[in-house]
C-alpha cells in the first residue's frame, strides 16, 4: 500500500519532470526566435526594403515602364505580408514563451514539493562578534571602492568633462531699437532710410588710398562678398563667402581690427552641394541688416543666420536653397522685431517677416514674380509704413508688420536687379532693359511719368523732392525732374557703376567700379565736387557715418576720416 | 469687459502660436454635400478604474497585513501575492506601481510644472503607513515585482552575511540616483530599468530582455535579487518596517530556541541570538563608536566632494545638456555632422545662448544633487558600520524587522506554531 | 523571561522607537501633503505636441506596444483635400492614382475616396498604421499639416515612463491630462509647452 503510494508519487515525479524538460526546450526554442526574429527584423526591415527603394528610384527615371510598375506591386505586397507576419509572430510569441515558462515553473514548484524530505536539523547559530567584525570590514571596504571608483572617473573624465559643462552666460535681451539709434547708425544696406540717404554730412571729401591721404585704417576681409558693410554703435559687419564656408565678421571702427569672425555652421537644412553662382554675385551678395542686438545674414544656400552683436549665434535656418542662376542677392531689412526678407528665387517667390528674436516665421506671402536680385525699401508714406518691392513684372507694397499686400503697378520687366527709390510720396521703380517708373502713391496708385534711357542694372537711383539721380552700368549718370520726369543733366563717367549714390547733404557720393568715388552736387546743372580715389575695385554701398565712411573695396575694408 | 478683451487676446496668441504654418491649400467649398468627418478621439480608461485601483490596493495591504500578522497563514499571503502578481502585473501591466512613484513625487517637489495624480500619490503612501504599522507587508503579498520573483525560488542558497551587507548596499545608491535623475528632470531611471514590465506587457524593450531573464534565472537561487539588492522602494519600507508599532513574529508565543526556523528564511533576514557577554574589549568598541562618529561628518563631506565631481557626466542624461552639447559642438565647428536632437532643436528657434543657459541651470542642479548624494551615501555606509559596531544583547530567533518580508515561511519551523494551529483545531497537547 | 533587561531600559527603547515612528508618519504625511497641492484627480497621460514633432520615425520603432500606439490621425477641417496629396503619394510619382507604386505610406495605411472633382478625402486605417510619420512629413512639407501624430489612448498602457518619450528628439512628448488627452493641430489649446518634462521650475 505505502509502496503503491510511493511509486505513484515517483510516477508524478517522473512525469513534472519530462514536462519541465519539454517546457524548458520549447521556451528556449521560442526564445530563440524572438530573438533571431528581432535581429533580423533590427537588419532587414520588410517595410524599409533596399529592393523597393531602388525599384522606387528606376520608376523616377522611368515613369512609363509597365513591368517596373508591377514588380514594385508585387514587392510592395511582400513586403507589407512579411512584416504583418512578423507583427503577429512577435505578438503571438510573447504569450507562447509565457506559457513555457509558466508551465516550466509550475512543474519544477510541484517537483520540488513532492521531493521535500522533512529537513535536518539546522546547526544553533550565534550571530558573533567575529561575524560583525568581518562584515564591518567588508562594507568598509566597499565604500572605499565606491569612492576611488567615483574620483577616478572624476579624474580621468576630468578635462573632457570641463569641456561639457555650461556656465550661465549673461545674453543680451533682445531689445526694439529707437528710430533715434537707427539713424545715428548704418544698419541696412541703402543707409538708415533704405532709399540711399545718409544721416551725417560731416565726412571727408578727399582721400587717396595710394598715399595714404585721409585713410585711417585698411583691413583685409578674409573672404570675399558683394554685400556692403553695415554700422552699429563703433562695430561695422560684413560676411563673406566662397564655395566652402560662410563668415561673418565684425570690425572695431577705431582700430580696424575684426573683433570677432564666426563661421556659419549647424544650420539645419543647409544643402550639401552649394548653387552655382557667378563671379560677379558670388556666395555673400546680399548686404546684411543690425538693430543693435542682433546681426543677420543670408546667403546664397539660403541659409540666414542671426548673431548677437557680442558674436553668440542666436540662430539660424535656412530659408530653401534659391533657385537664383546669378546667386541669391536682395539684402536684408528689419523693422521694429521683425526681419524682412526678399525672397524671390525661380522655385517659389515669396517675401516673409520672421521674428527677429527667434527666426520663427510671422508671415510669408507667395509672389508671382520672377527671379529678383533687388533689395525693399521701407519707407513712410504719411500715414503709414510700406515696404516697397521691385521686381519683374509688378512693384508691391506690403504692410511690413502683417505682409498684407497694400497696392501693385505692372511696370517692371527683366532681370530686375535695381531697388527702388523714394521721396515725397513718389516711388521710382528701374531697370535696365525695362523702364523708369515714378508711381505717384495715392488711393489708387499711378504712374506720372516714365523715362526710358540709361537706366541702371545693379545700383539703384536716389531721389530727393526735387531731383531723380539714375546711374548706369556703363558710367552714364542722368539727373531728372522728379515730379515730370524732364533730363536735367547728363553726365558720362569713365567707368561704370555696381554701388549707388547716396545723398550726403547737398552732394551726392558715387563710388565706381575701379575705386573713384564721384562726388557731385545734387542740382539742376551738374557739378563735380571732387573725385577721390581709393585704388580698389569697388562694387558695394558706402557706410556714412558720424566723420567717418567706410568702404568695402575687393579685398579691403577702409576706413576714411580726416586724420 | 477688460478680462473679456483679455482673453480673446489670449486666445489670439494662442491662434497663432499653434498655426506656425501657413494654410497652403485652402479648405475647398464642396457642393456634392460632403460633410467633413470630425477628429476621431479615443479616450484612456475612466479615472473611476484609477480609483478602484486604490481601492484593490488598500485591500491587498489590509489583507496581507491580516494573514502576515493575525492569520500567520502562508497559504493565503501566496494566494494574496498571486491575485497581485494578476490585477497589479499582468492586468494592470505594472504601471503605476509604488516603486516607480518615488520618482513621480521627486519630480513633483522640484518641478512646479509636473502634476502628479493623486493615485501615484496613494501608491506612494499607502505602502509605507502599513509598514509603520506591521512591517513590510507590501513585499510579502501585494508587490507584482515581489511576487513574480517570489515564483521562482526554487533552490534558495544562503549568502554570508558579509555578502549580504555589502550587496544591501546597492539599492541606496539606485535610490539616490533615480531621485536626483528624476528631480533634475532628466529621466525615470527605475520605470527604464524594470526588469519585470516585459513580463507584464508580453512585450519586451530589445535591451531589456536579456536583464529581465537574467534577474529572473538569477531569483531561482538567490531569493527575490531585485527585492534584495535593488528595489529602491525596500529602502523606503525598511525604514518604516524596523520602525514598525508591530510586525510579524517567527513564533506566536515565546522563542523556545530549538533553532528549527534557522535555515527556513530564503532571504537570510532572520537574527540569531547572541552570545551573553559582550565580547572582546568593552572598550575597544567604545572607541570605535566614537571614532565613527568623528569620522562621520569628514565622510560626508568626501563623499559630497567625489560626487559632485561627477555631475557634468551624469547631467548627459538630461535631455537639455545633451541637445546643448551636440549644439555647440557644431556651433564652434568641432562637428560637421548634425544630429535629430540638434536638427530638432534649431527648428524650435530657441536662442542657442538661452540653450546654453538652461544647461547650465540643469548642470548647476545636478552638482547640488550628486553632492547630497554622496553625502546621502556616506551617511548609508557610516550607520552601517556604526550599526555593527552596537551590540544588543538577542537571546531569541527573530525576524530582522529591516529585512524581513513578512512572508510567512517561516511559520511553519516553528512548533509552537503547531501547537497553536492544533489548539485552533481543539486538540490539546496537554493531555 | 529576558531578565537582563530592564523594563526601564526597554520602555527607553520603545519611547525612541515610538518617537521616531511618529516622526517618521509625520515626514510621510508632509510629503503626501506637499505632493497633493501639486497634484490632479485624473490621471495625466503622454501625448505628443504636433508643433514640436520632428517625424523622426522613432514613435514607431521605440514603443513597448508593437505595434506602435502612436497613430496617424487626420485633421479633415486643416485638410485641402489635394488631388495630389504630399501625405498619400510617393513623392515623385507622375501617376495620381492609388496603386502601390503611387502610394507613400509602407502599410497601404491610408484610403483615398473621392468626393468632388478636383477633392479627394483621405482617411487613416489605424489598425495598419505603424506610425512611422511618413505622411506626416509629405503632408507638413508639401500640404496644410493636417496629418499628425498621436498618441492612442485606447491602445496607450501609459507608462510612467515612456519610452519613445525617452528618445524624442525633439522633446515633443508632453503629459497631458487624461479627460483631455489630445493635442490636435488646428483646435485651440492652453500653453502646449505647460506640461514638458525638461524640468523647468
Amino acid at each position: 500500500m505505502n509502496n503503491d503510494k510511493v511509486n505513484n508519487k515517483l510516477a508524478v515525479y517522473n512525469m513534472l519532470k519530462r514536462t519541465a524538460v519539454l517546457a524548458a526546450i520549447f521556451s528556449l526554442l521560442v526564445c530563440v526566435f524572438f530573438i533571431l526574429n528581432y535581429f533580423q527584423l533590427k537588419s532587414n526591415d520588410p517595410l524599409n526594403s533596399p529592393a523597393l527603394t531602388k525599384l522606387y528610384a528606376d520608376l523616377d527615371t522611368n515613369p512609363n515602364d509597365d513591368v517596373l510598375r508591377q514588380q514594385i506591386r508585387s514587392l510592395d505586397l511582400l513586403a507589407r505580408k512579411a512584416y504583418f507576419t512578423k507583427q503577429w509572430q512577435i505578438n503571438f510569441g510573447g504569450y507562447i514563451l509565457f506559457a513555457g515558462i509558466v508551465v516550466l515553473f509550475v512543474c519544477l514548484k510541484l517537483m520540488s514539493e513532492l521531493k521535500q524530505k522533512t529537513p535536518e536539523l539546522p546547526q544553533p547559530v550565534t550571530d558573533t562578534w567575529e561575524n560583525r567584525l568581518l562584515s564591518q570590514k567588508w562594507v568598509m571596504f566597499s565604500g572605499i571602492i565606491v569612492l576611488s571608483v567615483t574620483v577616478a572617473l572624476a579624474l580621468l573624465t576630468q578635462k573632457e568633462m570641463s569641456a561639457a559643462s555650461f556656465e550661465r552666460q549673461q545674453v543680451k535681451k533682445y531689445k526694439v531699437p529707437d528710430e533715434k539709434d537707427i539713424l545715428k547708425n548704418w544698419p541696412y544696406f541703402r543707409g538708415p532710410y533704405t532709399i540711399g540717404y545718409a544721416a551725417y554730412s560731416n565726412v571727408p571729401q578727399t582721400w587717396d588710398g595710394e598715399s595714404g591721404v585721409n585713410i585711417l585704417w585698411k583691413t583685409p576681409v578674409p573672404k570675399p562678398g558683394f554685400n556692403s558693410p553695415v554700422f552699429w554703435d563703433n562695430k561695422i559687419f560684413l560676411s563673406g563667402a566662397d564655395e566652402n564656408t560662410e563668415e561673418v565678421y565684425c570690425f572695431d571702427d577705431n582700430s580696424g581690427q575684426i573683433i570677432w569672425q564666426r563661421q556659419v555652421t549647424g544650420i539645419p537644412g543647409s544643402p550639401s552641394e552649394r548653387p552655382d553662382v557667378t563671379e560677379d554675385t558670388g556666395y555673400a551678395a546680399p548686404t546684411m541688416a543690425v538693430d543693435g542686438s542682433y546681426v543677420y545674414a543670408v546667403f546664397a544656400t539660403g541659409n540666414l543666420v542671426c548673431f548677437d552683436v557680442g558674436g553668440n549665434k542666436i540662430w539660424g535656418k535656412n530659408l530653401g536653397v534659391p533657385d537664383n542662376h546669378y546667386g541669391h542677392s536682395s539684402s536684408l531689412i528689419v523693422d521694429r522685431g521683425l526681419l524682412l526678407i526678399q525672397y524671390d528665387h525661380g522655385n517659389g517667390a515669396s517675401v516673409m517677416g520672421l521674428d527677429a528674436a527667434t527666426g520663427k516665421t510671422v508671415w510669408q506671402v507667395q509672389r508671382d514674380m520672377g527671379i529678383t536680385w533687388s533689395s525693399p525699401i521701407l519707407v513712410n508714406t504719411g500715414k503709414r509704413m510700406e515696404l516697397i518691392l521691385s521686381a519683374n513684372p509688378f512693384v508691391v507694397s506690403y504692410d511690413p508688420k502683417t505682409g498684407n499686400e497694400l497696392w501693385r503697378v505692372d511696370c517692371m520687366g527683366g532681370e530686375v536687379a535695381s531697388s527702388p527709390a523714394y521721396a515725397d510720396g513718389i516711388v521710382y521703380a528701374a531697370n535696365e532693359n525695362a523702364i523708369l517708373a515714378a508711381i505717384q502713391l495715392g488711393d489708387t496708385p499711378e504712374i506720372i511719368w516714365e523715362h526710358e534711357d540709361d537706366l541702371p542694372d545693379a545700383s539703384s537711383p536716389v531721389a530727393t523732392k526735387e531731383y531723380l539721380i539714375l546711374s548706369s552700368g556703363y558710367g552714364a549718370v542722368t539727373c531728372l525732374d522728379a515730379k515730370t520726369g524732364s533730363v536735367y543733366w547728363l553726365h558720362d563717367f569713365d567707368n561704370g557703376f555696381y554701388s549707388s549714390p547716396i545723398l550726403v547733404g547737398e552732394n551726392v557720393y558715387l563710388m565706381d567700379l575701379y575705386g573713384n568715388m564721384q562726388i557731385f552736387k545734387a542740382d539742376k546743372t551738374f557739378s563735380l565736387v571732387n573725385t577721390a580715389q581709393l585704388g580698389e575695385d569697388v562694387s558695394t554701398i558706402p557706410v556714412f557715418a558720424d566723420k567717418k565712411i567706410f568702404i568695402r573695396g575687393s579685398d579691403n575694408l577702409y576706413c576714411i576720416g580726416e586724420k | 469687459m477688460k478680462k473679456n478683451i483679455l482673453f480673446i487676446l489670449l486666445i489670439f496668441i494662442f491662434i497663432t502660436e499653434s498655426y506656425p504654418q501657413i494654410q497652403r491649400f485652402p479648405k475647398p467649398d464642396f457642393e456634392s454635400g460632403y460633410t467633413q468627418p470630425g477628429p476621431v478621439k479615443t479616450y484612456p480608461r475612466s479615472v473611476s478604474w484609477e480609483y478602484v485601483d486604490v481601492a484593490v490596493l488598500l485591500i491587498a495591504l489590509f489583507l496581507s497585513s491580516y494573514f502576515a500578522l493575525k492569520k500567520r497563514s502562508r497559504k493565503y499571503i501566496f494566494s494574496l501575492m498571486i491575485f497581485s502578481l494578476i490585477y497589479f502585473g499582468f492586468f494592470r501591466k505594472g504601471c503605476v506601481c509604488a516603486i516607480g512613484s518615488i520618482q513621480n513625487i521627486s519630480l513633483a517637489f522640484f518641478d512646479k510644472t509636473y502634476v502628479v495624480p493623486l493615485v501615484v500619490i496613494a501608491f506612494f503612501t499607502l505602502p509605507l503607513i502599513f509598514a509603520l504599522f506591521f512591517g513590510r507587508t507590501f513585499c510579502a503579498g501585494v508587490c507584482p515585482l515581489g511576487a513574480i520573483q517570489d515564483l521562482v525560488i526554487l533552490k534558495p542558497q544562503k549568502q554570508s552575511n558579509r555578502l549580504n551587507h555589502v550587496l544591501g548596499l546597492i539599492p541606496y545608491l539606485y535610490l539616490g540616483l533615480a531621485v536626483l535623475f528624476a528631480a533634475t528632470g532628466a529621466e525615470f531611471l527605475i520605470c527604464r530599468y524594470d526588469p519585470f514590465i516585459g513580463f507584464f506587457r508580453f512585450g519586451f524593450n530589445q535591451n531589456m530582455f536579456i536583464f529581465s531573464t537574467a534577474v529572473l534565472l538569477l531569483g531561482v537561487f538567490i531569493a527575490r535579487p531585485y527585492c534584495r539588492f535593488l528595489c529602491p522602494y525596500g529602502v523606503l519600507l525598511k525604514w518604516a518596517s524596523v520602525l514598525s508599532k508591530r510586525h510579524v513574529t517567527i513564533t506566536p508565543d515565546e522563542c523556545i530556541q530549538c533553532h528549527l526556523c534557522a535555515d527556513s528564511c530564503p532571504f537570510d533576514a532572520i537574527n540569531t541570538p547572541t552570545p551573553e557577554r559582550y565580547p572582546g574589549e568593552p572598550d575597544k568598541g567604545k572607541r570605535q563608536l566614537i571614532l565613527l562618529l568623528l569620522l562621520l561628518p569628514l565622510m560626508i563631506v568626501t563623499g559630497g566632494w567625489a560626487f559632485s565631481k561627477l555631475s557634468v557626466p551624469l547631467s548627459r542624461n538630461h535631455y537639455i545638456v545633451k541637445v546643448a552639447e551636440q549644439i555647440r559642438l557644431e556651433d564652434t565647428g568641432q562637428t560637421t555632422i548634425t544630429t535629430e536632437f540638434s536638427e530638432a532643436f534649431r527648428g524650435t528657434g530657441m536662442p542657442t545662448a538661452e540653450l546654453y543657459n538652461r544647461a547650465a541651470l540643469v548642470q548647476s542642479r545636478f552638482k547640488t544633487g550628486s553632492w547630497i548624494l554622496g553625502a546621502f551615501l556616506a551617511v548609508v555606509i557610516m550607520s552601517k558600520l556604526i550599526n555593527l559596531t552596537l551590540w544588543r544583547r538577542r537571546l531569541d530567533y527573530e525576524p530582522d524587522k529591516g529585512a524581513c518580508l513578512s512572508c510567512g515561511r517561516c511559520f511553519k519551523y516553528c512548533p509552537k506554531e503547531h501547537e497553536r494551529l492544533l489548539e485552533l483545531k481543539g486538540v490539546s497537547l496537554l493531555e | 523571561m529576558p531578565e537582563d533587561k530592564s523594563p526601564k531600559y526597554h520602555d527607553r527603547r520603545s519611547f525612541i522607537k515610538n518617537g521616531l515612528n511618529t516622526t517618521a508618519a509625520l515626514a510621510l504625511g508632509g510629503i503626501a501633503g506637499f505632493t497633493i497641492t501639486r497634484s490632479t484627480k485624473g490621471d495625466m497621460v503622454w501625448q505628443i505636441d504636433p508643433d514640436k514633432c520632428i517625424q523622426c520615425e522613432k514613435c514607431a520603432i521605440n514603443c513597448v506596444l508593437y505595434p506602435s500606439a502612436v497613430k496617424c490621425v487626420h485633421a479633415y477641417a486643416m485638410c485641402g483635400y489635394c488631388k495630389l496629396c504630399g501625405g498619400y503619394h510617393q513623392p515623385g510619382t507622375k501617376r495620381l492614382d492609388t496603386a502601390a507604386e503611387s502610394q507613400l505610406c509602407p502599410t497601404n495605411a491610408i484610403k483615398r475616396t473621392f468626393v468632388e472633382n478636383p477633392y479627394f478625402e483621405y482617411t487613416i486605417d489605424e489598425k495598419l498604421c505603424i506610425g512611422c510619420a511618413k505622411c506626416v512629413k509629405g503632408c507638413g512639407s508639401f500640404g496644410n499639416g493636417s496629418l499628425f501624430l498621436q498618441v492612442r489612448h485606447d491602445i496607450c498602457v501609459n507608462c510612467n515612463e515612456c519610452n519613445i518619450a525617452l528618445n524624442c528628439p525633439a522633446d515633443a512628448w508632453v503629459r497631458v491630462p487624461a479627460d483631455n488627452p489630445y493635442l490636435f493641430r488646428g483646435e485651440v489649446r492652453e500653453s502646449p509647452t505647460a506640461t514638458s518634462e525638461s524640468g523647468d521650475v
